[in-house]
């Protein structure tokens, strides 16, 4: 997962990257908020992530967004 | 010691690497702060970090098992 200065977020394989942190992704999804706080995605593909703007870069190990598990108590 | 300071972090790069593998706040530039677990960082403030919690206005937004920060954006790094 990626997150850029600006607010744009996106999922994606990372291919590649280089010495200006330059990356290259692919299967690219962006997340997309709107006011009311509902998320969607769209497709981008094969895209190549300008250095100078990212913020943010963390590995989603093949596992999808769950919900905070700080909510969950330790039960045992 | 000979500089005057109190032992230990003297300058800043000796700071940073004396606090790996503590639990530090990470602010960014936009207010964004992460907490976790720092275990790099390079001359360019690029820092890596594990068990990372991002909040937002002070609230836990979302956590990261792991989390690479550009140093561009970082404000200032704490040892907490």
């Amino acid at each position: 997962m990626v997150k850029f200065n600006g607010g744009r977020e996106i999922q994606g394989t990372l291919k590649g990257h280089d010495q200006l942190m330059n990356l290259v992704l692919d299967d690219v999804q962006e997340m997309l908020r709107d006011d009311e706080g509902n998320t969607s995605t769209r497709s981008l593909g094969l895209i190549v992530a300008r250095g100078t703007l990212l913020v943010l870069i963390s590995p989603l190990d093949g596992s999808e967004e769950i919900a905070n598990p700080f909510n969950n108590q330790e039960e045992d | 010691m000979e500089n005057g300071a109190n032992s230990g972090s003297s300058d800043p790069s000796s700071f940073l690497t004396e606090i790996i593998g503590a639990p530090v706040k990470v602010k960014l530039n936009s207010s964004v702060e992460y907490r976790g677990y720092l275990i790099s960082v390079d001359g360019y403030m690029n820092i890596s970090l594990e068990k990372t919690e991002e909040y937002v206005d002070g609230k836990l937004r979302r956590s990261y098992g792991e989390a690479f920060v550009r140093g561009n954006n970082v404000l200032y790094i704490s040892a907490s």
